[in-house]
């Protein structure tokens, strides 16, 4: 089902958490709300699972308002960030729990907890505890206990922040995997934008308490609005310009075609390092500068130039301290802020 | 240069007979000397105080009160018959009948006592630090108060002229003008006020390091309140709960100040009838056979739940 949030607000004592929060997320998607911490996504995702009850707005899930039902009156169900499995409870009796609680006949849910053993490739471990098992299983295990019970929302609290980097990408693997078979419609609460990036659909950055930025992951990746969310994606370089026509711009660096039409007078634009390369063509040069720290990261090499801007270039060759290089900057890859 | 640095430390490197502890370099021999001389103290203390008594207790329940209450060395059984019924008058079952009543009194005290004290605990734990304090001490000071003087102001407060009796007399439960005591109601109060911090304080601790998200994970997978208590906080709190009931159950079954006072003669428990025999009576063999019988039923509590302890471990 699909889930829309109206004007939410939250606040604990003088802190807001949430201001006036609208979200969409439509049926079958996976959906993530990315940001720093403090920035209020689990509260929004604690909301969303009636954990946490909103002190104004709406929250609706498929059309029927569900802002101010208790957490088991909801069609939704939670993988939490400590996985909080029961630990007298052995991994097939976890998994049943909510079957059980639903008092679905005990041979019904067995059957239904051993499929999804099965579904996170677990089978055999079912009459293990939770504390004989790694992190990466349990995290398995919290997931199929939430998605036993088949719920319409499926919420991720920070699923992977327990397991180590090599782990992280299998499971991101796997979740993505897990989600379009199932097509039921996900939700993960993350401060990595990479595990965003990897497995969701669309995506909403959230800063103190307001969504900044909402859309196609590859639209707010490649062209974030405001300085947060370009800062928040690593963007690294932002650049005051001045409008000289439509598609042209003045820099520090000299006059600039974008592919972009310039939203104001004056302003700032970004560009990934990434996106910037090093050339030896003086026609494709769109300015000079020296290499002030170059450090290698294996697959390529990061330039701090002495102008203040960062450049990532292949690891072909090394450059010495005070090198000239010159730069190319492509025209669509100037993003307009606008703040 | 690095010849001069090896050397050093290879000539001060100590040999077999020392060991670090806690980074300190500590010769065996005077860790495991100190070690013996720190527990010994307390091990001598029980073995004198506790070992012997107990051993003097388990002998004198084989002697035989004297025409004038002095002990008699002959070895009889008679104790441990008149403990089951049989006295000079045929069988009855006013030994038994007091052995069992104690055993109720222990056990509904402990019940009440836990029931009462998981909303407390839960009320303690969700105050703001300021007043937790505040709301402890008002726990705590119960435990610094005599325990008679703690049974005497239960004396004035179920008095025939305060609120309580007069409330009870208006409805019609009491006669008016008599006294809330003796009656079983005056001793569950006194026993359940005696113990209530015993299973409310280690309650509140292990509520205080309760992992809240196993809460909203059983809420989460639509529980409703018992399966939430169930598998969520009763698992989590069984650490202090098992030590407040233990706290409460052992010294419970042995109360006599509190139910002498508050239950009036009627109201016989182990406790009074051991503490009879050593006082007025003066028949210290039947006493000690008596205290012989409780220990005996506190012990077998104690290693039941043990072993139902190690069990759990070992599933």
């Amino acid at each position: 089902m699909d889930l829309k949030v109206f004007a939410v607000c939250k606040s604990y004592g003088d802190v807001e958490a949430l201001k006036y929060v609208e979200l969409k997320v439509e049926k079958g998607e996976f959906f993530t709300l990315l940001g720093p911490s403090g920035c209020g996504k689990t509260t929004l995702l604690r909301v969303v699972a009636g954990l946490e009850m909103a002190d104004s707005g709406m929250v609706m899930l498929g059309g029927e308002a569900i802002t101010w039902k208790p957490a088991n009156e909801r069609p939704v169900n939670t993988v939490f960030q400590s996985y909080a499995l029961f630990p007298h409870l052995t991994v097939l009796e976890n998994i049943s729990f909510g079957l059980i609680s639903r008092k679905i006949p005990k041979a019904e849910a067995i059957i239904k907890a051993k499929e999804m053993l099965d579904l996170v490739q677990l089978d055999g471990f079912g009459d293990r505890k939770p504390d004989q098992m790694s992190g990466g299983q349990r995290q398995r295990v919290a997931l199929a206990r939430a998605l036993a019970n088949e719920p319409e929302l499926l919420l991720l609290d920070e699923p992977m922040s327990a397991l180590d980097a090599k782990l992280r990408v299998q499971v991101q693997i796997e979740l993505r995997q897990i989600q379009q078979r199932l097509e039921k419609t996900f939700i993960m609460v993350t401060h990595d934008q990479q595990e965003a990036l990897t497995v969701s659909d669309r995506m909403a950055v959230m800063n103190v308490g307001e969504v900044a930025q909402m859309g196609d992951v590859r639209e707010v990746y490649d062209r974030p609005k405001s300085k947060f969310v370009a800062d928040f994606l690593q963007t690294q370089n932002f650049i005051e310009a001045e409008r000289v026509a439509d598609h042209r711009i003045r820099t520090t660096y000299g006059e600039w075609a974008v592919t972009d039409p310039v939203p104001w007078e004056k302003g700032t634009v970004t560009v990934r390092p990434e996106n910037l390369s090093v050339t030896s063509d003086s026609a494709a040069c769109t300015f000079k500068g020296r290499v002030e720290t170059s450090l290698y990261r294996g697959c390529y090499q990061e330039l701090f130039l002495d102008n203040g801007l960062q450049v990532e270039t292949e690891s072909v060759r090394p450059f010495a301290k005070g090198e000239e290089v010159m730069v190319n900057v492509p025209q669509e890859a100037v993003v307009m802020l606008n703040d | 240069m690095t010849n001069e640095n090896k050397n050093v430390p290879e000539k001060d490197k100590p040999d077999g007979s020392y060991t670090v502890f806690h980074g300190a370099l500590v010769k065996k021999k005077v860790l495991s000397r100190r070690a013996f001389s720190f527990v010994s103290p307390g091990f001598l203390w029980s073995l004198i105080f506790l070992v012997i008594p107990c051993l003097a207790l388990f002998a004198v329940s084989f002697a035989s009160r004297g025409d004038y209450g002095q002990i008699e060395w002959n070895f009889s059984i008679d104790n441990m018959k008149r403990l089951a019924g049989f006295g000079y008058f045929g069988w009855s079952a006013d030994n038994l009948l007091i052995v069992w009543r104690s055993i109720v009194v222990a056990v509904v005290t402990t019940f009440l006592c836990v029931v009462l004290s998981y909303p407390l605990a839960f009320f303690l734990v969700s105050r703001p630090d300021k007043s937790r304090t505040v709301w402890l001490t008002l726990l705590l000071i119960p435990f610094w108060t005599n325990l008679v003087i703690r049974t005497y102001a239960w004396f004035l407060a179920l008095a025939p002229n305060m609120p309580l009796a007069k409330l009870l007399a208006e409805v019609g439960a009491i006669e008016p003008g008599t006294a809330l005591y003796p009656s079983t109601f005056a001793v569950y109060i006194g026993m359940v006020s005696m113990f209530l911090p015993f299973v409310a304080l280690p309650l509140y601790t292990a509520v205080e390091k309760m992992d809240w998200a196993l809460v909203e994970a059983a809420r989460d997978l639509y529980s409703g309140g018992w399966r939430v208590f169930r598998h969520a906080i009763l698992p989590q709190t069984m650490p202090g709960l098992s030590v407040g009931i233990t706290l409460t159950l052992v010294p419970a079954m042995g109360m006599f100040v509190v139910p002498d006072m508050l239950g009036g003669s009627r109201y016989m428990l182990i406790g009074n009838l051991i503490q009879q025999q050593f006082g007025t009576s003066r028949d210290w063999p039947f006493g000690a056979a008596l205290s012989l019988v409780l220990m005996f039923l506190t012990l077998s509590a104690l290693m039941a739940s043990r072993r139902h302890e190690l069990k759990k471990k070992e599933a």
